[in-house]
């Protein structure tokens, strides 16, 4: 084990670099959450193709120190390059100023720049197995994990507020640089002129690149807005918990961008503020109010304006505020200061939760639920929370999604009737306000009205300054948008019909079904050729995903029944519970989402303690004894699975508590036991195949790549596709399917080793 | 039995020859059920004086400057046009995707029956690719890949009149990509008194755009910029076509309103602003009401800023000041730039909220106050 110690900065480099490109590709996605799963998905590949490749140069390899430090070298050259090539991806694209990004233009650039520096990392974790001896893989996943928790918890925790994501990066690689060169010294053979040479190369290119690291980070962050849109002045951009915020300025306007998404701009939008007052206008006399979201750009100055005793309002970000402040009309930045207004930093499906307050009106201002963070607010367990805090009589407004009234689009169609349907079967009285695209609702009925007369009258009331209501009060678009919200068929105004309730799917945190309609508007949007592959698992059942499942594991018993030994069922099982691993970490990480607010934020936690659990598992698995080997394999393969089965549940009982500790300290112990499970049959799987007399290095590798392509397979599948198309549940049960399929086939070679 | 591994890969082969065959049959059937799904009822042919037949079953379409050459079975780029067997047909007929009653302010038109209500009709297709298209789930789709209304040109002036709308609107999509459809809707509705107005970005030939002319009553053209790099590379068109059509909306003496969307950081140079004002006080007048619409952030350029309102202002104060009478802003209310003003006693005479009017006090066209008769579309 104490050979394997140089490796922990293996691990802890891998981990450092994989926080900073998922944050950077956060950004290129403009902070879709798909980000993670293609990043992580392009990020096992890589370390699949590395390990793969050394497993079968292994018998070639005479000096892997050597290379070893070699490829320590060319990472320090190679990640500065792959992160200034995701800065400047926009302009080497030729991509239009301020467009989207698609999905299907994002992946292969993605696949493609994570290819060579995962592969190394990939490398080096094979030729450290060879360096420490044949039966030294599981000690040498251990360091790595080791130093992966180290990496995760240390970045996450201390040093992604205080470090821009260049030095961050090369800091780690400088440290893995370190322990090359002590390793370089303890090894008598590798010594000569050409080791002092490696060593000193080892020093400098870290050490040189952390003296510039800053400055190159600065200059590419101006050169990603460049490419952006040349003619954007960057005025400030900062670091903070929650993404890369930037404000830019043009003719007279500041706008604020968060990981590349478009915020808000200043001075605020003269066309936000009657929307305020329409929702405010539907209440008789509203005192208390909650404002998510939306204050700086016009909806708290409006606010104040009315006889409200107090507001609440909720921005999760403190830097967003910070700024925005600097740059505000006096309007706002007094109405910031007014002293009925509370300014909470806080997540606001968690704010809901804890608080114990009521109000007369909840406003989100949210957006289209183009992530998985913005569907959070138009899911049935959000309305069923907001409900419960709404007084008598109380109005809650959830926009603004695209809901134009000529829509006519079968995936905008389908997505809005779900979100309609969603709302509708939570409160008793729901309105579609066109062109806005928002959400009225309310619990008591005919207490909505977006009739002309009676609105300008109230307001005329209420409002002393002119307010555009009329383009949230036109009827014609008003109903024909609520028609066809409700029935999903087309109105027409010249034979109105009435026609039943439509029957749509539910958005739930669960199955965020929603979600999955709008990644597929975005890549309709973007022109995608994603988009007939996305539009396909629509149509795919989850009766037919079993039986592909299923059909895999048969097959799969079917090859181990045609093959000697017991190599083929090993490898399925590590198959299987890689993929099993990489999907509980992809859905722990949705639902902490869910649960608890913004993902950027505690990605790093999450993995480490993830990484914790794998350190631990393997630990645990390493001293087991070698003859039971094949027995616990199975074992484990069908804890998995129980596993997967009982996420669910475990979750649900988490999301009940309403304490942010309890939340928190239950996740970290799921996604530790998770982490836990993962790593148990890989150095169970190394026994085995040593027990059938397999080369350490080769088998390792050849083992190590099984595990990360099935992680692959499970961050990219489970995480994009099965998750929002067919809920969390059927995502685990999936989960289930594969492991227990990975356990037969391992009996079935235990019962019969070989023909 | 057991399986040799030789057999079982055999069979392993067959089963995929097989599933690849099964999937190719299937995309051969597609194709051609896609091909002939076309309902009848929304087919007419392209107007012989529009298209050449040419050898080989091949067309010449010339409608647009596109002016498309489409083998057997292919469509024209605005989606519509597709050749069956030589000839060219229009399948942008009978089947409106958007049909709704809105203000005829909103098309938009501020000298054309103001507060009047319109029925807006529009079917799927366009020859352009705007970026920022606020319509692009119709205009950047198949008439046939839309849920659509059955709609004929009968339904559509009965439909009209039933509803009280003084004109008919074609707006939404592109107007050229359903010209077949609009000269006969248009034809019919002059019968049941109704007007016709076209919301459109003129990228049309010179004959098509004078026939247009000869049923349409009033057009709301957008002239999007006054830069041709702009026009290919956000546009995907060109500028000379536009302007040309401009002029023959001109000289038919039908009414013209002109409207430019400024998208900041693309074609808000001002010195093309003025580029632009002055042509068309040179080309068109000075009685043209022109439009500066506010660009918000939509379709492919969702991060882009919406446009600053000082720019707004900016080209509106420039085109005042090149001589234009009547500049408004859009998108921007409450402004002044909704407002209508008298250019004589500078009084103002329609009092605007966005599209709704709230003080009208024109008399017949002409100012109260001073008389002055002002140019548009009043009765």
């Amino acid at each position: 084990m104490a050979a394997a110690l140089p490796f922990l900065t293996l691990g802890f480099a891998s981990q450092v670099v994989q926080i900073v490109f998922i944050r950077e590709f956060f950004t290129q996605f403009s902070g879709n959450e798909i980000a993670i799963a293609i990043v992580l998905g392009g990020w096992l590949i890589g370390i699949a193709a590395g390990t793969f490749l050394a497993a079968l140069l292994s018998h070639r390899i005479v000096r892997p120190l050597y290379w070893y430090s070699l490829l320590t070298i060319v990472l320090g050259i190679i990640v500065p390059f792959v992160i200034a090539t995701i800065r400047m991806w926009r302009g080497l694209l030729d991509i239009q100023q301020g467009a989207l990004l698609s999905i299907g233009a994002l992946v292969p650039p993605v696949f493609a720049l994570l290819l060579i520096p995962c592969a190394i990392f990939g490398v080096q974790f094979a030729l450290a197995v060879k360096m420490t001896g044949a039966t030294s893989g599981p000690s040498v996943y251990i360091a790595e994990s080791i130093g992966g928790l180290a990496g995760g918890l240390l970045t996450t925790l201390l040093l992604l507020p205080s470090m821009d994501h260049m030095t961050l990066a090369v800091a780690s690689i400088g440290l893995h640089a370190a322990a090359t060169i002590a390793l370089s010294f303890s090894a008598s053979k590798e010594k000569g002129g050409g080791a002092l040479v490696r060593t000193l190369l080892l020093i400098a290119v870290p050490l040189g690149g952390l003296l510039y690291a800053r400055d190159l980070d600065r200059s590419l962050t101006r050169r990603f807005w460049a490419n952006f849109n040349a003619k954007l002045e960057i005025v400030e951009t900062r670091d903070s918990w929650y993404g890369t915020i930037a404000l830019v300025k043009y003719g007279g306007q500041y706008s604020i961008y968060q990981s590349g998404r478009l915020l808000f701009s200043l001075p605020t939008s003269a066309e936000r503020a009657p929307l305020l007052h329409l929702i405010m206008l539907q209440h008789k006399h509203p005192e208390r109010v909650l404002l998510i979201g939306g204050g700086l750009s016009g909806g708290l100055k409006e606010l104040v304006k009315y006889d409200v005793t107090s507001v609440d309002y909720l921005e999760l970000d403190p830097a967003i505020i910070e700024i925005g402040r600097k740059y505000a009309d006096g309007e706002t930045t007094r109405a910031l200061d007014d002293d009925r207004v509370r300014i909470h930093n806080a997540d606001a499906r968690l704010f809901l939760k804890e608080s114990g307050e009521n109000y007369d009106a909840i406003i989100v201002n949210g957006s289209d639920p183009t992530t998985a963070q913005a569907n959070r607010f138009f899911t049935s367990e959000f309305y069923a929370n907001a409900k419960r805090r709404l007084r008598n009589g109380g109005i809650l407004a959830v926009g603004a999604v695209v809901l134009v009234p000529q829509y006519q689009g079968d995936d905008l169609r389908l997505r809005n009737c779900a979100l309609f349907a969603t709302i509708r079967g939570s409160f008793a009285d729901v309105l579609a306000v066109s062109p806005a695209g928002y959400f009225l609702a309310s619990d008591e009925k005919k207490t909505l009205s977006l009739d002309e007369t009676e609105i300008i009258a109230r307001a005329a009331e209420r409002i002393k300054e002119e307010i555009n209501l009329y383009p949230f009060l036109d009827p014609n678009a008003n109903a024909k948008v609520n028609y066809e919200l409700t029935t999903g068929k087309s109105y027409n105004p010249l034979n109105p019909e009435s026609a039943p309730q439509g029957i749509f799917p539910m958005n739930s945190d669960n199955a965020p079904i929603v979600y999955y309609y709008t990644i597929l508007l975005w890549a309709h949007i973007a022109s995608d050729r994603m988009t007939g592959l996305l539009a396909f698992f629509l149509g795919v059942g989850k009766a037919a995903i079993v039986v592909v499942l299923v059909s895999i594991c048969a097959l799969a018993l079917l090859c181990q029944s045609l093959r000697r030994g017991r190599g083929f069922a090993v490898a399925f099982a590590l198959f299987a519970s890689g993929l099993a691993g990489m999907a509980m970490e992809m859905l722990l990480i949705f639902a902490y989402q869910n649960v608890f607010g913004y993902v950027y934020r505690t990605i790093g936690i999450l993995i480490a303690l993830f990484m914790a659990g794998l350190a631990t598992g393997a630990l645990v698995s390493a001293r087991w004894p070698a003859r039971r080997a094949p027995t616990t394999l199975a074992a484990s393969q069908a804890f998995n699975g129980l596993f997967a089965l009982a996420l669910p549940f475990l979750i649900e009982a988490l999301a009940a508590a309403n304490r942010a500790t309890i939340v928190t300290g239950g996740f970290i112990a799921l996604a530790f036991v998770a982490g836990f499970l993962t790593s148990i049959p890989y150095p169970l799987a190394c026994k085995v195949l040593a027990s059938q007399g397999n080369d350490g290095g080769r088998g390792a590798g050849l083992l190590y790549g099984c595990d990360i392509f099935g992680g692959f397979i499970g961050a990219l599948f489970v995480g994009s596709i099965l998750l929002p198309l067919h809920g969390f549940t059927f995502a685990c049960a999936a989960t289930t399917i594969l492991s227990f399929g990975g356990a037969v086939i391992l009996l079935a070679a235990i019962v019969r080793p070989s023909r | 039995m057991r399986q040799s591994r030789r057999d079982f890969i055999a069979n392993i082969g067959k089963l995929g020859v097989g599933a690849g065959l099964a999937l190719t049959a299937f995309d051969i059937l597609s194709m051609f059920n896609n091909a002939y799904a076309a309902n009848p009822m929304a087919l007419k042919e392209v107007a012989k004086e529009n298209y050449d037949s040419l050898p080989g079953k091949k067309t010449r379409c010339y409608v647009c400057p596109l002016n498309c050459i489409l083998e057997d079975g292919q469509t024209c780029f605005c989606r519509t046009r597709k050749n069956h067997g030589g000839q060219l047909f229009s399948h942008a007929y009978n089947n409106p995707c958007v049909l709704l009653v809105d203000p005829v302010e909103k098309t938009p038109l501020n000298h054309f029956l103001p507060g009047s209500a319109a029925l807006s009709i529009a079917v799927g297709g366009c020859n352009l690719r705007c970026l920022y298209c606020q319509n692009w789930q119709q205009s950047q789709s198949k008439p046939e890949e839309l849920k659509t209304f059955e709609l004929t040109s009968k339904d559509a002036a009965e439909g009209a009149q039933k509803k009280d709308c003084k004109v008919i609107a074609y707006t939404y999509t592109e107007p050229v990509s359903f010209y077949e459809y609009i000269m006969e809707i248009a034809e019919l509705a002059k019968e049941y008194k109704i007007k016709n107005v076209a919301a459109t970005a003129a990228y049309i030939n010179p004959k098509p755009m004078k026939d247009l002319c000869k049923v349409i009553d009033g057009f709301a053209v957008a002239l999007k910029g006054f830069d041709d790099k702009y026009y290919e590379k956000v546009l995907g068109s060109k500028l000379k076509p536009v302007l040309k059509a401009l002029e023959i909306v001109k000289e038919s003496g039908k009414w013209l309103e002109i409207t430019t969307l400024i998208v900041p950081t693309y074609n808000d140079d001002l010195t093309k602003i003025k580029e632009m004002c002055v042509w068309i006080k040179q080309n068109l007048g000075t009685k043209v009401p022109y439009h500066f619409a506010r660009f918000v952030p939509e379709y492919k350029l969702k991060d882009l800023p919406r446009t600053p309102l000082q720019t707004l202002e900016k080209c509106r104060d420039i085109a005042l000041e090149t001589g234009l009478e009547y500049v408004y802003l859009s998108n921007v209310a409450p402004h002044e730039g909704n407002d209508t003003f008298c250019p004589k006693c500078k009084g103002k005479v329609v009092k605007r909220l966005g599209f709704k009017i709230l003080e009208n006090s024109l008399d017949n066209g002409a100012c109260k106050k001073c008389g002055t008769k002002l140019p548009g579309v009043w009765n």
